[in-house]
């Protein structure tokens, strides 16, 4: 089940010209999905987020969703916490390969 | 207490001597570094108005600095303040990487790099990286960064000679392209590149150093960096293979609900049969009962009393029954202290091991509805270690409304280690339905106090956004340093306040006040709390710290329904004397007078509440019927938490 989620990544890596993109929000994705960042809502967030590695553009994995909690996301090795509510702010196209 | 933010840390740093800094993200292995190249000899001193400790050791006749754990330098947080004021003032900095988070780490080196001081990165962790499948193109990498890289295993001192031998080899690297030409037109203004630098990147504390408006372009700076950085991990990493480690699985386990709450509520069990059953039972036993009472107040007594008759006004204060040299030196050292460092130690441990932060995710959810988010989790967890430290801590929650919750909160329901010492000791002897209607009168006041503050406090809390580090096991010697450093300067901070306690304890009971005090309180005491009058004594201790007061009721003749009563009303009881003051300095005179003042009026009110409900449900008076009790408790939790939810539908919503 965990394993999945990180096949799934690795996939969606080698074909980021994916076939049909939708754009949603973060906390729309379910676990193991993954995206493109479209826009972080305040620059100091932005900044923070920069510093981790996340920036808009990039491509991200839902790693985990706390029902009603955090959305966890990653990248490569590095995984952030977000809350719900910033989650729902965070506009994303989902991938699908 | 100085509150002097912009203050620079205060080393004692030899003329002629260079500072050697080392710098890196949390959890990187810079403490290992500094203990290789430092020796045993190392100072230890307080940043101005932070809880945080700088570290400064002799490295032969230069001087070698740590700084706080930091993903970039600005003025997010106390932490990466003080490791900016020290990096920019740095001759050298050491930066340590971590093999396994290059992506990350690299941010901060590329940023110190662009601050124009001489690196020298220190690979570390390259042995863990090897395992992930990760391989890094060291030599490349040093090319890309303009710096000398050396690869390192911290655990096992492989590369440190390297690093030593080296160190001096630490040269400027490559800028961030496209920031040299910005930085060198600023220079000639502000003197260093790297204050150039931070003032381009509108930090607001070096703006206001050199007296001129912070600069607008962090943003785009920042991804510039990032792009940098990202291509330099393109090119110098490669991933052999994406293997789960059990670190990683774990770590997943622990915020998922279903496996991440019994996780953590085993944890809790862990550390109550630690603190509350061993420590407070079998090892306080061994050091309050047998060498402090048994072997020392008797020798203070009989040593001071050849000089000062005991039963005089100076003896009675001296080596009296709350004496200064008696009691003070016994609750301190045989019944904290034991406490205090079996509290530390399990603190440090989830430090170390990365947990803490998955705790906050795991409980995000539970803050928001109290006003809070999943950070709000480190200053009530750190509450129970000292409160008063934990509400320095709240500085680092985003908002002013959280951090006012998180304060009152704080100060009303979180017992510190002391306290929760002595309360678990007692309690564990009464049987579990006592300790359950302790634990959920507790909790139910947590959650409606904070839920009424949510609704009442205008705006909304920030949201959560926080880095979830690869768990590892957490380093013993790591762990005991944190533990030494922790307790010590709970002990420092408390010894003062608990002889202040006492002297006014002892100075009421010879004046004969405290009998008249007493009296004056048993409607309150033995009328509404149904407590024996000498309880008084324990609350008036207990406004110097709530510890004490707990303290002095372990010598009362209590049945098991007054001992909760009397628990629950001191845990929620005032917040020490210390907390107060910081309280105070944190907050307005208003805000702090309103937060004392009400802690002691709810503390009043739930503790007679369960000694009345108590009386109510149990007629006959043979055997105390807790769980109607119980149930009214949950139900009212449930009101107030209903109540709340509509107010807050019908209210104009404020908040964007």
């Amino acid at each position: 089940m965990i394993m999945g989620g990180l096949k799934k990544r690795q996939h969606c890596q080698d074909c980021p010209c994916s076939s049909r993109q939708l754009p949603t929000t973060l906390d729309g994705l379910k676990r193991g999905q993954c995206c493109r960042i479209i826009s972080i809502p305040s620059e100091i967030i932005r900044a923070q987020a920069l510093r981790f590695g996340i920036a808009e553009g990039e491509i991200v994995t839902c790693q985990e969703k706390i029902p009603s909690g955090p959305v966890v996301i990653a990248k490569n090795r590095q995984e952030i916490a977000v809350g719900r509510r910033l989650a729902q702010q965070i506009q994303v196209q989902q991938i699908y390969s | 207490m100085p509150a002097d933010h912009n203050c620079h840390v205060q080393l004692n740093i030899p003329p002629g001597a260079r500072k050697i800094v080392l710098a890196g993200n949390p959890n990187t292995g810079k403490s290992v570094f500094f203990n290789y190249l430092t020796g045993m000899y190392v100072d230890v001193s307080n940043y101005p108005g932070t809880t945080l400790e700088v570290y400064s050791g002799r490295f032969g006749s230069d001087v070698v600095i740590d700084t706080p754990g930091v993903y970039g330098i600005s003025s997010f947080n106390d932490e990466e303040s003080i490791a900016r004021d020290i990096i920019l003032s740095a001759d050298l900095v050491l930066n340590i990487v971590s093999a396994v988070h290059l992506e990350r780490d690299l941010f901060l080196t590329q940023q110190i790099i662009d601050t124009g001081v001489p690196v020298i990165v220190a690979l570390n962790m390259m042995d863990d990286a090897r395992r992930a499948g990760i391989q890094v193109d060291v030599d490349r990498l040093s090319e890309l960064l303009g710096v000398p890289v050396i690869p390192t295993v911290a655990v096992k001192k492989e590369g440190f000679d390297r690093v030593k031998r080296e160190l001096w080899s630490a040269r400027p690297g490559h800028a961030t392209p496209g920031l040299e030409g910005e930085l060198a037109r600023l220079l000639d203004r502000v003197g260093t590149q790297g204050e150039a630098l931070l003032l381009l990147e509108g930090d607001p504390v070096i703006a206001a150093r050199h007296g001129c408006a912070p600069g607008t372009r962090r943003e785009e700076i920042y991804r510039r960096r990032r792009e940098r950085v990202n291509e330099i991990y393109r090119e110098v990493v490669r991933e052999t293979s994406l293997g789960d480690s059990f670190a990683a699985v774990l770590g997943r386990l622990m915020i998922k609900p279903s496996t991440g709450i019994p996780m953590l509520l085993l944890a809790l069990w862990a550390m109550y049969k630690a603190i509350g059953v061993f420590i407070a039972g079998t090892v306080v036993g061994v050091t309050e009962g047998t060498i402090m009472q048994g072997i020392y107040e008797p020798a203070v007594r009989q040593f001071v009393g050849q000089f000062i008759p005991p039963s005089s006004a100076p003896g009675a204060i001296l080596i009296g029954e709350f004496g200064l040299l008696t009691m003070t030196v016994t609750y301190l050292l045989g019944l904290l202290m034991p406490l205090v460092v079996g509290f530390y130690f399990f603190l440090s441990l989830f430090e170390d091991s990365g947990y803490l932060p998955r705790i906050a995710t795991l409980v995000d959810r539970l803050l928001t509805s109290i006003g809070l988010n999943g950070r709000g989790v480190i200053p009530l967890i750190l509450g129970f270690g000292c409160v008063t430290m934990a509400t320095i801590t709240t500085r680092l929650l985003s908002s002013d409304r959280e951090k006012i919750i998180a304060i009152f909160l704080l100060g009303l329901t979180i017992p510190c280690s002391a306290q929760l010492g002595v309360i678990a000791g007692m309690l564990a002897g009464l049987g579990p339905q006592y300790v359950t209607l302790y634990v959920l009168v507790i909790f139910s006041v947590l959650v409606m106090a904070g839920t009424l503050l949510s609704t009442l406090l205008p705006g909304r809390s920030a949201d959560l956004l926080i880095d979830l580090p690869p768990l590892r096991l957490p380093r013993l010697d790591n762990v005991l340093k944190k533990t030494g450093v922790k307790s010590y300067h709970f002990l420092k901070e408390a010894a003062p306040l608990f002889a202040l306690g006492a002297l006014i304890i002892s100075t009421f009971q010879v004046a004969g006040i405290l009998e008249h005090l007493q009296k004056l309180l048993a409607p309150l005491t033995a009328g509404w709390l149904n407590l024996p009058r000498e309880t008084a004594t324990a609350f008036i201790m207990g406004i110097v710290r709530r510890d004490f007061g707990a303290a002095g009721l372990t010598s009362l003749n209590l049945n098991p329904l007054q001992t909760v009563v009397a628990l629950v009303t001191i845990t929620l009881f005032v917040p020490c004397i210390a907390s107060i003051l910081v309280i105070f300095k944190e907050r307005s005179k208003k805000e702090a007078a309103l937060i004392w003042g009400s802690s002691c009026a709810t503390a009043f009110l739930i503790g007679g509440l369960i000694a009345q409900l108590t009386r109510l449900f149990s007629p006959d008076g043979a055997s105390f019927q807790l769980v109607p009790v119980m149930l009214v408790f949950a139900m009212l939790t449930l009101a107030v938490v209903g109540l709340c939810r509509l107010f807050r539908r019908f209210r104009p919503s404020a908040d964007t």
